[in-house]
C-alpha cells in the first residue's frame, strides 16, 4: 500500500470529523510515514507499520466523546439522504419512526443499568456505614452499662467487636465491588461507542 | 503492568521531558522515548493534543524536504508540570522505599 492509498483510506474512515481535525490527523500520519521513509524504511513497510487504516479510523472515532459521535452519525445520515438513491432516502424516512425510538430506548436501557449498578454501590456503602454506627452504639452502650450491669456491658463490648470486624470485611468487599462496577460501566460505554463507530462504518465504506 | 490512568499521566510528563531538552517533532519524540517507554504513533497523537489543550506545549510548522514538519515546544506551564511531577514523585519514592524495606526485612 502506498502513502496515498493509506491516507485516502484513513480519510474515508474519519469523514465525520470536522475538516480541521481530519486534516490534522492526516498530516500527522503523513509526516510519520515520511519520516520513517527518510530514516531508511521503504514506503510499503512504513505504511504497514501504522496498521490497517480502516481499523485506525475506527479507533480515532471511538476516542471522540459520545455526544459528538451521535451528532456526527445524524449529520452523516442526513448527508446520505441528500446524496443517496431514492430508495435509501425513502427507507430512511419511512424507517425513522422505527429506528429513532429504538436508538433512544437502547440508550435509556444502558443508562438505567448504570443507575442500578451505581445504586448497588451506594447500598453496599450504606451497609458499611450502618455496621460502623451499630458497632459504635454497642460500644457506647457497653460503657454506659459497665457499672450498672457488668455482664450486659461485656456482651455489648463483644457485639461492638463483632460489628467492627464485619464493618471492615464488608468495606473491603464493597470497595472491590465498586471498582469492578465502575470498570464495567466504562467498558459498556466503550462498547456502545464501538457499536456506533465500528459496524456502521463498514457499511458506509461499501456505499462510497 | 502499569495502571492505564497512571501510564497516561507518565506519558504526558515523558513527552514534556523530551521537549525540555529542545523542540522536537513526532517521529523524533517516539525515538527519544523508546529507551524509556514504548509508545506508538496513535498513542502519541492524543497526548500531544491533550498537552496542547492544557497549554503545556505549543506547535509550529517547519519546511523540511519540500514538506511540512510539525514541531512542538514546551511552555512555562509545561516546565512547571515537570517540576510538580518531580516533587510529587519524591514523595512517592519515600513510600516506595518504606514498602521495599519492610518487604526485604521479611525475606
Amino acid at each position: 500500500m502506498t502513502l496515498n492509498d493509506f491516507l485516502r483510506e484513513l480519510e474515508n474512515g474519519i469523514m465525520q470529523l470536522d475538516e480541521s481535525e481530519r486534516n490534522s490527523r492526516l498530516g500527522y500520519y503523513a509526516e510519520m510515514i515520511q519520516d520513517r521513509v527518510e530514516d531508511g524504511m521503504n514506503e510499503a513497510e512504513a505504511v504497514a507499520s501504522m496498521g490497517d487504516p480502516a481499523e485506525l479510523a475506527r479507533t480515532i472515532l471511538a476516542e471522540q466523546p459520545l455526544p459528538t459521535l451521535v451528532k456526527q452519525r445524524i449529520q452523516k445520515e442526513k448527508k446520505k439522504q441528500r446524496s443517496g438513491s431514492a430508495v435509501t432516502t425513502v427507507l430512511a424516512i419511512v424507517g425513522f419512526p422505527f429506528w429513532f425510538p429504538l436508538l433512544l430506548a437502547f440508550a435509556a436501557i444502558i443508562l438505567a443499568v448504570d443507575i442500578v449498578l451505581i445504586a448497588l454501590v451506594i447500598v453496599l456503602f450504606a451497609v458499611v456505614l450502618a455496621l460502623a454506627v451499630s458497632a459504635m452504639a454497642a460500644l457506647v452502650a457497653g460503657v454506659y452499662m459497665i457499672f450498672k450491669d457488668p455482664p450486659l456491658a461485656i456482651a455489648g463490648f463483644g457485639a461492638a467487636l463483632i460489628l467492627a470486624g464485619l464493618t471492615v470485611l464488608v468495606f473491603i468487599g464493597a470497595k472491590a465491588a465498586a471498582k469492578g462496577i465502575f470498570k464495567l460501566i466504562g467498558l459498556m460505554w466503550r462498547g456502545v461507542k464501538r457499536l456506533i463507530v465500528g459496524k456502521k462504518d463498514k457499511n458506509n465504506e461499501k456505499v462510497s | 503492568m502499569l495502571d492505564a490512568q497512571l501510564k497516561r499521566g507518565l506519558l504526558d510528563v515523558c513527552v514534556l521531558a523530551v521537549l525540555r531538552r529542545g523542540d522536537s517533532y513526532g517521529y523524533q519524540i517516539i525515538k527519544d522515548l523508546s529507551g524509556c517507554i514504548a509508545i506508538s504513533e496513535s498513542t502519541l497523537y492524543p497526548i500531544l493534543k491533550r498537552l496542547e489543550a492544557s497549554k503545556t506545549l505549543t506547535d509550529y510548522s517547519v519546511e523540511h524536504n519540500g514538506r511540512l514538519r510539525r514541531f512542538y515546544r514546551i511552555t512555562d506551564a509545561g516546565r512547571k508540570q515537570l517540576s510538580d511531577f518531580l516533587e510529587s514523585w519524591s514523595e512517592m519514592n519515600a513510600v516506595y522505599e518504606f514498602v521495599k524495606e519492610s518487604c526485604e526485612n521479611d525475606a
